[in-house]
């Protein structure tokens, strides 16, 4: 019974720990005066419609590079959308002048230093990449 | 000077002297590698009335193709510099005509935006990207909707806010300057001028919905065209008894002047599997030179990952002038007659269209369009498609189209 026990605490460690794996966390600097955002507000945030803060403050979004297995999964799990859809949205938004896109960095890890650079900054990493140093305001799970 | 040389002067000078602590200039841009065929003897298919050179049962690699690049530098979070410019097949290639978007762009906060210089005419919902192919499933824009005015930029000044509200994101965009661009066939080129452009859109967001209306006014300025003082000297062989009312028809033929109104509705809709966007448009002027003319369209698509089917429909119809003839018919006054009609009813073109798109999206940056289409053209002496020679007959006809689109 034991060995029983330990094998399905073991499997449900494992579920738990890829499931983990795979959850997207949205972070900002420790000293953002931000909590949480709803869906609605990283939708407007991610999408150029409008790019603040719930606090009305100026917000500097952070994407990562365009062919990143990360980036697919974040905007399908935020707007429900195939990333050929999104990339087609921000080609009309960047060269009709009205915004720029998220600025691309090249790595999680360099996401993660942005964020704990500057204030405004806003990103997304892996869930289990985060630092204690960031703070979370939003998760995406599969 | 132009406001796109005044941006340069601005853009080097700006660039040069705070390039210790701005941000990098960013690089961007957008290439379409485009063929159209059209299967009509008379008429060539066009992407709007500038393109003076359109191929009838030809393979036309021209009329889609385009390459564009922009430039972007921000300052600080408030200030940046906004410049593209787009090489198409067109009329002119001065810096003025290749000059797509030049403006500086003030963001007092995040809810405000303010641009001068040369931004995105913000006519249709289409028109501010209508030269980014990679930014829609179709290969073009549709012609009975966007055809007739080929004027993309405005040469002034744009407010536009933005507030999050409990339905949605609510954004407004105010306008107002002047814009140049052609009309041509094969027969001559008119520069049109549309000056005093006032406007307003008001655009409500959704996650999946964009509800957008816009209305906008513009006066045709410039010159009149070119063989209208021809038309007037042909005219004096007619004798008035036997044409009463042509003085007064000739009277009335400038455009110059006359003030166009234009009112838009607009929607699109997307969930990620299904899509939907439409607009429909009323045209009118305070002069004879247009009565009214309604346009539309509805695009309906699906997405599977990196594929996307679209089918179409889009039209344009209006009320006509009639004309009088001559009381003493001539060969004269029949080819005057024909340029007259032509002259006050230039923007009403009985057309439709309907299409199948398809689109794959084979890189992250890069997509694979196929589109036919069958063109219904209900009235003679159509203004959208390149005439051939002087004079067509009401017809049907295919367009085949193909691009590759890139953005980088």
């Amino acid at each position: 019974m034991k060995v029983f026990a330990a094998l399905l605490l073991t499997l449900l460690g494992t579920s738990l720990s890829a499931r983990s794996a795979e959850t997207i966390a949205v972070i900002v600097n420790i000293h953002n005066p931000t909590e949480t955002l709803t869906t609605k507000q990283l939708i407007d945030l991610y999408m150029g419609k409008l790019i603040a803060f719930p606090n009305g403050e100026r917000a500097s979004p952070l994407d990562m590079p365009h062919d990143s297995v990360l980036r697919r999964e974040f905007y399908q799990l935020l707007t429900n959308k195939p990333i050929g859809s999104i990339n087609a949205y921000w080609s009309r938004v960047k060269f009709s002048g009205h915004a720029q896109s998220p600025q691309s960095m090249a790595s999680s890890n360099a996401v993660l230093q942005r964020v704990r650079e500057i204030d405004n900054a806003i990103g997304y990493v892996k869930l289990k990449d985060v630092t204690n140093d960031v703070k979370v305001v939003y998760t995406l799970a599969q | 000077m132009s406001l796109s040389r005044c941006f340069l002067a601005a853009a080097i000078l700006l660039c040069s002297s705070v390039t210790g602590y701005a941000a990098p200039t960013q690089l961007s841009g957008f290439a379409t590698l485009g063929v159209s065929y059209t299967d009509s003897d008379e008429l060539a298919f066009r992407n709007d009335v500038s393109d003076d050179n359109g191929k009838s049962k030809e393979v036309d690699f021209g009329s889609l193709s385009r390459l564009g690049v922009q430039l972007h530098k921000s300052f600080n979070e408030q200030w940046a510099l906004t410049g593209q410019w787009a090489l198409k097949r067109q009329i002119d290639y001065d810096l003025d005509q290749l000059t797509q978007l030049a403006f500086i762009n003030y963001s007092p906060s995040a809810n405000w935006n303010i641009k001068l210089g040369r931004s995105a005419l913000d006519l249709f919902m289409m028109s501010p990207y209508r030269n980014t192919g990679y930014a829609y499933t179709e290969t073009h824009a549709p012609v009975e909707f966007y055809g007739l005015i080929p004027h993309q930029s405005l040469d002034g000044i744009e407010l536009a806010t933005a507030h999050a509200t409990d339905e949605g994101t609510f954004s407004s965009r105010w306008y107002y300057g002047q814009s140049s661009d052609y009309l041509s066939n094969h027969q001559y080129q008119w520069q049109l001028d549309l000056e005093d452009i006032t406007g307003i859109t008001l655009a409500l967001e959704q996650h999946n919905w964009l509800l957008r209306f816009n209305h906008s006014q513009a006066r045709i300025g410039g010159k009149e065209i070119d063989h209208y003082p021809l038309i007037r000297k042909t005219a004096r062989g007619i004798a008035s008894n036997d044409w009463p009312q042509l003085a007064g028809l000739l009277g009335n033929m400038n455009p110059v002047g006359s003030r166009l109104r234009y009112t838009t509705l607009g929607a699109r809709y997307d969930n990620g599997d299904y899509y939907l966007q439409s607009e429909f448009a009323y045209i009118d002027a305070n002069s004879d030179i247009l009565t009214y003319v309604t346009n539309g369209y509805l695009n309906i698509g699906k997405h599977w990952q990196e594929y996307s089917l679209q089918l179409g429909y889009s039209f344009t119809n209006g009320k006509e002038n009639h004309i009088p003839k001559a009381r003493v018919p001539s060969l004269l006054s029949e080819a005057l007659y024909r340029e007259i009609e032509r002259s006050y009813n230039y923007y009403i073109n009985d057309q439709s269209t309907l299409s199948l798109s398809g689109r794959y999206d084979f890189r992250a940056n890069m997509a694979a369009k196929l589109q036919v289409e069958y063109v219904d053209l209900k009235r003679a002496d159509n203004q959208f498609m390149l005439r051939q020679q002087d004079m067509t007959a009401q017809d049907s006809f295919m367009v085949l189209s193909a691009s590759v689109d890139w953005v980088f």
